[in-house]
């Protein structure tokens, strides 16, 4: 009957489905990391940066390095969406289905090191000569003071700045702030604008804050307790306001990149990192950008990235694990960072021998060698998304309207987690 | 125009046309309004379309051009070059016509039971609407434990079983509408002239409810194509993922190909088309009787 | 054709006649129909169950980033439904829900109803436009929240653009960088992906209304708005009402398209309950209080659809 023969074609085509989708799962590797029968060990090792370029060569060669030197252990070095990680991860360490490595934005790192989920690497650091040799932001991974993370990037804050837009105003580089807002107020009109910075509620808005505040030579903490009604701090955010006048209305971070790169604004605040970014996104704006140190008296940097290892998985993962950071923070693989990155990798001692394959490397480098822009209070970071989001809501304010900075401020300050808090 | 000698026939040529005149200017103007009220609705898509192929800077502008610069598809290009988005539309593909196979395998089953065992409508009706009062977010972590535990994570399968919890409590009380307008006296017809529980159900009563079938397939299809939520949280490897959560990838920590992004949501939207070319006449017949389910 | 066929054709759409149980099923047959329920129950079970358990308890407990052990070991405490009582952002969220809901749900109704009565009519190609008018539905969520993140772009959106070429408008409207226009440009996304659902149900509905009471309507005299209300309307409602009711269901617990756009902002201006739960439980790591809130979310549409399922039945059983 032609339902019979219906019936069946559409069981069949469900099945053929239903087998391929379940084929395709291989031997449903899961996230911990396994060993297989014949005794090869695997590491995962997820990473939003995994291609990102720069990063992708980089860890794919150390991962190649490694494999080659462990011929039981392969690393499944994979990509977990920039928009989804945090997400990801905080669901598989709840799981209990951790990863081997796992790198994590340092924003988020104080958070999952104070709950536990990290292995504790003192005694493993003792056995290297990280402490030492590394960039000052590495102490600022002490949450209560243990190591739980080794930093991979330190991130200074710049002042890219578009020459051709400036030489067609007959402007100048700036080195003072106030040299930086007479050019944005002559940059600024017909759809062009001074500078981009994000304009819209954005995480990025407190590194921001706190980048002019840190910069100027003032504390976001002071004796433990917030200190955003001091009359410095208020001016400091007085002045960042002042500039934010400059940029496009209504922008998050991701638009306002691109409003740079699309040579609509002349100058970009923004990490060290944003440079590769700038020369794939557009080769002309790549040509006359030039990389200047923040017009601040200070310079500043925010950690950007760092490795882990969960506590979660197994002791003969871990030791691989371990193995592996020992490996990426050689020198040799340190040198192989920088090159491939285009930024001071965080072993400083290398970074001189390979300063000519890093383009503005003296700007670079003493914006990564700057002030740190979070304080190291580990419950100042464990809140740090809380806040970021406080600080976000009292900047978007002040950019939209005339209130005053200095009750914003105020009000700012009562809403935050209250010091010493978990 | 009618060219004839004959007044007479002339006469009543034109007489004929009069009526039919009347009746297709009526039609013309729905024509119209359908034409402008599309063209309305459908303007995000074609701005998505637009925004693929236009370079970034000429959107960024206060004095954009609505038409597209068609000169550079190279966008498209682009993105299956560095991206697996083949792979990708056949992981959507799969997972879609899966759940949709396994919903209707489920549902039409269930359907019948709840009609037939004269279980209340409320019942039905109740549990269906309660399956709808979790928020997305809060399924996320329960999901991945419990395919973690059965080891099936990383795999289509798992997604398919996911879009299938979510779709068969509408779909079962869809189907037990249908079933229930089906007349009992037809099976025990059946039962006399010496069909079993079985045969009863799949020749007697399953044809008859073709139209439901077809909605609970659309439905499924539906959900299944455009749900972000447990691709991105089942499926681990970049070669699993579905087109959504490769479309979002596109949003890095630093860079954004949003033209990339934009082509591929353009290509996301097509197979869609299709389905609903093909499937459009079951569509609405097959919510015709299911409307007035109770 | 069988016997039992020839009768379906020849009866088609007759209700079923209701009988009564002359006796209690026979064992074999409901075994039957408990193997056909079996793997629906089973799924409603892994939707359902597990989740919910994982929710309540975890509700009761202080704890960060969750995890089984944890949830084990962790005292309970009512703590997090505490803090609720006297956290304004609790309120400001349930606030935003219920506008975000009912603005967006009701624009999409109206929209769905004019699309549907447009469709209704007979005019050439009017397939091709079915199938069209539809198609925001299949749009993926979270590609078309980063869409409209473009489209209603403060300084360069299209929206804008349109608009002020239009001389609706002089400056362009910070749709999503302000607090007093953020809801309103989540809203319109939203209504964007709603429509098609009420246009396919109240399509439908309009099919199955006989042709003879709109001409008998017309031969007394109605004019259209009459012939709606007297004719249509009650052939619509119970499908007007299901929509709405899923609709809602769906919008309050929605995240796929406010998130993306603007993660709850500007100062909380869209931070409905779902996207607090979200916020809590992922970018602060306090997922005992996210908790608590996925629990009242989940109570208020059980509320919900205690009040709205009776009226729903009473409308579908007058049809």
């Amino acid at each position: 009957m032609r339902l019979k023969r219906l019936t069946s074609v559409v069981v069949a085509a469900a099945a053929v489905a239903l087998g391929l989708a379940a084929c395709s799962g291989g031997t449903g590797e899961g996230s911990g990391g396994g060993t297989s029968s014949n005794g090869t060990v695997t590491l995962q090792f997820p990473s939003w940066q995994a291609t990102e370029p720069g990063y992708e060569q980089f860890y794919k060669s150390q991962v190649a390095q490694f494999e080659k030197s462990h011929p039981n252990v392969k690393i499944n070095f994979y990509e977990v969406t920039y928009d989804n990680f945090i997400q990801q991860m905080t669901t598989e360490l709840s799981a209990n289905d951790a990863p081997d490595i796992l790198p994590l934005p340092v924003a988020n790192y104080a958070a999952f090191a104070s709950d536990g989920f990290l292995t504790n690497l003192d005694s493993d650091l003792q056995g290297t000569d990280i402490l030492s040799s590394w960039t000052p932001g590495q102490k600022s991974m002490q949450v209560n003071g243990h190591y739980y993370g080794v930093l991979m990037q330190a991130a200074g804050y710049v002042l890219y700045a578009n020459k051709q837009l400036l030489a067609a105003k007959h402007l100048s580089v700036p080195t003072t702030m106030a040299q930086l807002l007479a050019d944005c107020k002559a940059l600024t009109g017909n759809g062009t604008y001074g500078i981009a910075m994000p304009t819209a509620q954005d995480p990025n808005i407190v590194s921001y804050a706190s980048a002019f505040i840190v910069g100027n030579g003032q504390q976001l903490l002071v004796n433990n307790k917030y200190n955003l009604t001091d009359p410095k701090v208020v001016s400091d955010i007085q002045q960042y306001r002042e500039l934010a006048q400059y940029a496009a209305p209504g922008l998050i971070t991701e638009q306002a990149r691109q409003i740079y790169n699309s040579g609509k604004a002349a100058f970009l605040l923004d990490g060290i990192f944003e440079l590769p970014a700038i020369a794939s996104a557009s080769k002309s704006v790549y040509a006359s950008t030039q990389m200047l140190k923040m017009p601040t008296p200070s310079q500043v940097t925010k950690l950007s990235s760092s490795l882990q290892i969960p506590a979660g998985i197994s002791q003969q993962h871990k030791q691989l694990a371990w193995e592996f950071i020992k490996q990426v923070t050689s020198p040799a693989a340190q040198t192989e960072f920088a090159q491939d990155t285009q930024t001071p990798a965080p072993r400083t001692s290398v970074n001189a021998a390979v300063a000519s394959s890093i383009p503005f490397y003296s700007v670079q480098q003493a914006s990564d060698n700057g002030l740190n822009i979070v304080p190291s209070a580990t419950w100042f970071q464990s809140n740090y998304g809380e806040i970021g989001t406080d600080f976000g809501d009292a900047m978007t304010k002040l950019f939209t309207s005339n209130a005053s900075a200095s009750s914003a401020l105020a009000g700012l300050q009562a809403q935050l987690p209250a010091p010493g808090s978990s | 125009m009618v060219l004839s000698a004959d007044p007479r026939a002339a006469q009543a040529a034109k007489a004929a046309q009069t009526a039919p005149r009347r009746r297709r200017a009526r039609r013309w103007h729905w024509l119209v309004l359908a034409i402008a009220l599309t063209a309305l609705l459908l303007f995000p898509l074609y701005w998505m379309l637009v925004s693929s192929v236009d370079s970034i800077s000429s959107l960024f502008s206060v004095n954009l051009s609505l038409l597209p610069n068609f000169g550079d598809l190279g966008s498209y290009a682009e993105i299956f070059r560095n991206y697996q988005v083949g792979l990708w539309l056949v992981n959507s593909l799969v997972i879609t016509a899966g759940s949709a196979a396994l919903s209707i395998a489920v549902a039409v089953p269930a359907g019948y039971s709840l009609s037939r065992m004269k279980i209340g409508g409320d019942v039905a009706g109740v549990i269906m609407l309660f399956t709808r009062v979790i928020p997305g977010t809060l399924l996320v972590l329960p999901f991945f434990i419990m395919f973690s535990r059965v080891n099936l994570l990383n795999t289509l399968l798992s997604v398919i079983i996911a879009n299938t919890s979510l779709i068969v409590p509408l779909a079962a009380w869809i189907m037990k509408g249908f079933f229930d307008r089906v007349p009992v006296d037809i099976e025990e017809a059946a039962a006399i002239d010496g069909c079993g529980l079985w045969r009863t159900f799949l020749l007697v009563a399953v044809p008859l409810v073709k139209p439901g079938i077809g909605a609970t397939g659309i439905y499924a299809i539906v959900l299944a194509w455009s749900d972000y939520l447990f691709p991105k949280t089942l499926l681990l490897s970049p070669s699993h993922w579905t087109l959504s959560v490769g479309a979002v990838s596109l949003i890095g920590e630093h860079t954004v190909d949003w033209n990339g992004l934009m082509a591929m949501g353009t290509i996301g939207v097509l197979p869609m088309v299709l389905a609903f070319a093909v499937l459009e006449p079951y569509l609405v017949s097959g919510l015709t009787a299911g409307a007035t389910v109770g | 054709m069988t016997a039992t066929q020839e009768a379906a054709v020849a009866a088609p759409g007759r209700p079923a006649p209701v009988r009564p149980p002359r006796r209690l099923l026979p064992t074999k047959r409901t075994r039957f129909h408990l193997l056909l329920m079996t793997p629906a129950i089973l799924l409603g079970l892994l939707v359902l169950g597990y989740p919910l358990y994982l929710v309540i308890s975890a509700s009761l407990k202080d704890i960060g980033i969750l995890s089984p052990s944890l949830l084990a070991s962790a005292q309970t405490t009512t703590q997090n439904y505490k803090e609720l009582g006297s956290d304004p952002s609790f309120t400001q969220a349930i606030r935003n829900s219920v506008i975000y809901t009912v603005g967006s749900t009701i624009p999409a109704g109206v929209l769905g109803l004019l699309t549907a009565l447009l469709l209704n009519q007979k005019f050439r190609f009017r397939r091709v436009f079915r199938t069209l008018i539809l198609l925001p539905w299949a749009v993926p969520t979270v590609v078309a929240s980063f869409l409209f993140l473009w489209v209603l772009n403060a300084s360069y959106g299209v929206l804008n653009y349109i608009l002020k070429q239009l001389h609706l408008i002089n400056q362009y409207i910070p749709w999503l960088a302000s607090p007093h226009w953020a809801l309103v440009g989540v809203i319109i996304p939203t209504v964007w992906k709603s429509y098609p659902f009420f246009c396919l149900l109240i399509l439908a509905a309009l099919q199955t209304i006989p042709a003879q009471l709109y001409e008998a309507a017309a031969v007394d005299g109605a004019g259209a708005w009459a012939r709606f209300r007297a004719v249509t309307w009650p052939g619509i409602s119970p499908a007007v009402y299901l929509a709405a009711v899923l609709q809602a269901l769906w919008a309050f617990r929605e995240f796929e398209v406010i998130y993306p756009m603007t993660a709850g902002g500007p100062a909380g201006s869209t931070q409905t309950l779902a996207i607090y739960l979200y916020n809590e439980a992922f970018q602060f790591f306090h997922l005992g209080y996210a908790s608590a809130l996925g629990v009242v979310t989940i109570g208020i549409c059980v509320i919900f659809v205690a009040i709205a399922y009776p009226r729903m039945r009473r409308n579908l059983s007058r049809s």
